[in-house]
């Protein structure tokens, strides 16, 4: 009995040391992967950042007789139909396509924060009118209604900046709602009530700065989301015009089938540069998740 | 039940009109005003003097109450979209463009239909499988292959399949949905252009729905009714299939309404890499050529779809879950 009880506990110990190893595996693992995509997110910044300051080529500079040119000691990643260094554009559309990630993300995030304050501030009528706009909002395609509205206002990088802005938000504002929410009637916010804190003043002093951790969170998902319709717009003609190159219009020559066929040089490097990219951010975002979640 | 269902009806009613708001709201911000959105056929076949053309002009923007405050107008569009269903004639064919967006809806529903098959037949099993070997290498390679299909642009995707399967292999037709060439119907050729743009279209949504049923299998593993079952001596296996599935996979409908809205904007994309003849190619011609009145209506019309998505998935979800229906 004695010796069976034994043999039991020393299973437990062993199945408990081993999960809790298994546990610090994974986050490890897990964690490596953040850090790995922090890694990659800063090379490829700084790629788009200093890349076209050290490679120095100019990347409008049409060469016709160099078109379709294949890589070599001169052109790196090749030349484009019209002899454009390829290398010199992509690291260009780098600095677009991350801009327009990153400025579209800040503002859904923007307008995700203060409606989510307004709606769990204030509760009530206002609460309800503004859920009730999320719910149709997120409802929403965003990649359409970027497209839509474009196709009605006219393309450009402003506008889809803005558009991404004011179709991406109803998750931050979800998010920051339930966050107030739950401190409303906490009593360190009851307190500056009672000491006749405006609204206002609450948000801004008590609420907003416990928003932000899971704020980051959604936000950097957004930078994803972001990226990828702009490429998507890009590639279709309907976002980023030329001559200035983005990685998804960099993209849309291959949509020509002999493009396609006898270049795959073209348009593999900016097709992985947006992959890669997108990837590191997830990873940096299920990263920040994990690390902020207390649940955890 | 029926209460219940009439409810939820209403409140997608005010949805989709609020959305038409939106939609209307758009349209007044395009540089075209609408008497010129009617007026530019007869533009075109010309033969009228500027002075008639003047007149007949203003003339209509009376009759369409261009005069009067927005709310109003918006009120004319609606009655008018509602009483004739029109939302204006194209620029390019002078047809209505509510009927050039509907009759290319089968094409691009077959297409979302297919990705979403694939989505669910790939995505389930895996997340699945992820649960069940948990933190194991297998789990992992799950994972990252989910946080890939994420993270791969569909047309970067779709371009990549059709130089694989179409140019180096050749194997499958790179775009289009018949073989031109055919006289006849030929189904074993639609299933074989069929097949790239539905699982390029498929893949993207496979990570998100993989990730959320591991989640929920994971979930669900620990409530107690599972130790219940475990204790009453059922195997982990039986325990699984037979109490953790159905619990787990419940809220997926409710996830799939929502894919709904993803799988058209993917579609929109995926269909244009491959020259597929539903409503994206469509509408990313209007949005090119600005043919004002088929954006309206491809927008009008994709909204609505994705509204009856997330109602079909409530009714499904209130069908399986008794819970909901009593509430």
């Amino acid at each position: 009995m004695a010796a069976n009880a034994a043999m039991v506990a020393a299973r437990r110990r062993s199945r408990a040391s081993e999960s809790a190893g298994r546990r610090a595996l994974r986050r490890f693992v897990r964690h490596r992967a953040a850090l790995a995509g922090m890694l990659v997110l800063g090379f490829i910044t700084l790629a788009a950042v200093l890349g076209p300051i050290i490679y120095g080529r100019d990347p409008d500079v049409t060469d016709l007789a160099k078109g379709y040119h294949a890589p070599d000691a001169f052109f790196l990643l090749g030349a484009d139909s019209l002899g454009r260094d390829l290398l010199a554009r992509l690291l260009v559309a780098g600095r677009v396509s991350l801009s327009v990630g990153l400025a579209a993300a800040v503002c859904a995030t923007g307008v995700g924060l203060f409606v989510g304050l307004l709606a769990g501030t204030f509760g009530g009528w206002v609460d309800s009118i503004l859920m009730r706009l999320a719910d149709i909002v997120y409802a929403l395609p965003l990649l359409l209604a970027v497209a839509v509205v474009s196709g009605i206002v006219g393309p450009g990088l402003f506008i889809i900046i803005l558009v991404i802005g004011l179709f991406q938000w109803p998750e931050a504002a979800r998010v920051v709602r339930s966050v107030v929410l739950s401190l409303r009637e906490q009593d360190f916010v009851l307190a500056a009530r009672a000491l006749g804190s405006t609204n206002g003043r609450i948000m801004r002093k008590h609420l907003f700065f416990h928003a932000v951790a899971p704020l980051t969170v959604t936000g950097t998902f957004t930078v994803a989301i972001a990226l990828l319709t702009e490429a998507g717009l890009s590639f279709l003609g309907i976002g980023v015009q030329p001559p200035q190159a983005s990685w998804g219009n960099m993209l849309a020559d291959a949509q020509q089938v002999f493009i396609l066929r006898q270049y795959p040089w073209y348009w593999i490097p900016p097709g992985l540069a947006i992959f890669v990219t997108v990837l590191a951010v997830n990873l940096v975002g299920d990263g920040l998740r994990d690390a902020l979640d207390p649940h955890e | 039940m029926g209460r219940w269902l009439l409810r939820r009806l209403i409140v997608t009613l005010i949805t989709f009109i609020g959305f038409t708001v939106i939609v209307f709201t758009l349209m007044r911000l395009s540089p075209v005003s609408p008497v010129d959105l009617m007026l530019f056929n007869l533009r075109q076949q010309g033969g009228l003097s500027a002075v008639d053309m003047q007149r007949i002009h203003d003339d209509l923007a009376k009759q369409l109450g261009l005069d009067l405050p927005i709310p109003i107008q918006y009120v004319i569009w609606l009655k008018t979209f509602i009483t004739s269903g029109s939302l204006g004639y194209s620029f390019n064919t002078g047809r209505p463009s509510i009927d050039m967006v509907v009759e290319r809806m089968p094409p691009t529903l077959l297409l979302l239909g297919s990705a979403l098959i694939i989505e669910l037949v790939i995505g389930i099993p895996l997340g699945i499988l992820a649960a069940l070997r948990r933190n194991r290498r297998l789990d992992y390679l799950i994972s990252s292959f989910g946080l890939s299909v994420v993270a791969i642009p569909s047309f970067f995707l779709g371009l990549s399949a059709i130089y694989i399967f179409s140019v180096k292999l050749a194997i499958l037709p790179a775009s289009g949905m018949f073989t031109p060439s055919r006289k006849s119907f030929d189904a074993i050729d639609w299933l074989r252009h069929l097949i790239l743009p539905a699982f390029v279209l498929g893949l993207a949504g496979v990570g998100p729905i993989l990730r959320y049923v591991r989640t929920s299998i994971l979930e669900t593993l620990g409530k107690e009714y599972l130790v219940t079952a475990r204790a009453k001596g059922l195997t982990v296996t039986a325990t699984v299939v037979r109490h953790a599935f159905p619990n787990a996979l419940l809220p997926l409908i409710t996830y799939v309404g929502l894919q709904v809205g993803l799988l058209m904007a993917g579609a929109f994309i995926t269909e244009s890499v491959f020259s597929w003849p539903g409503m994206g190619t469509l509408a990313l011609n209007a949005i090119q050529s600005k043919d004002y009145p088929v954006i309206q209506a491809f927008a009008v019309i994709v909204g609505g779809l994705v509204l009856l998505g997330n109602v079909f998935a409530d009714l499904a979800y209130a069908i399986a879950d008794p819970r909901i229906r009593l509430e």
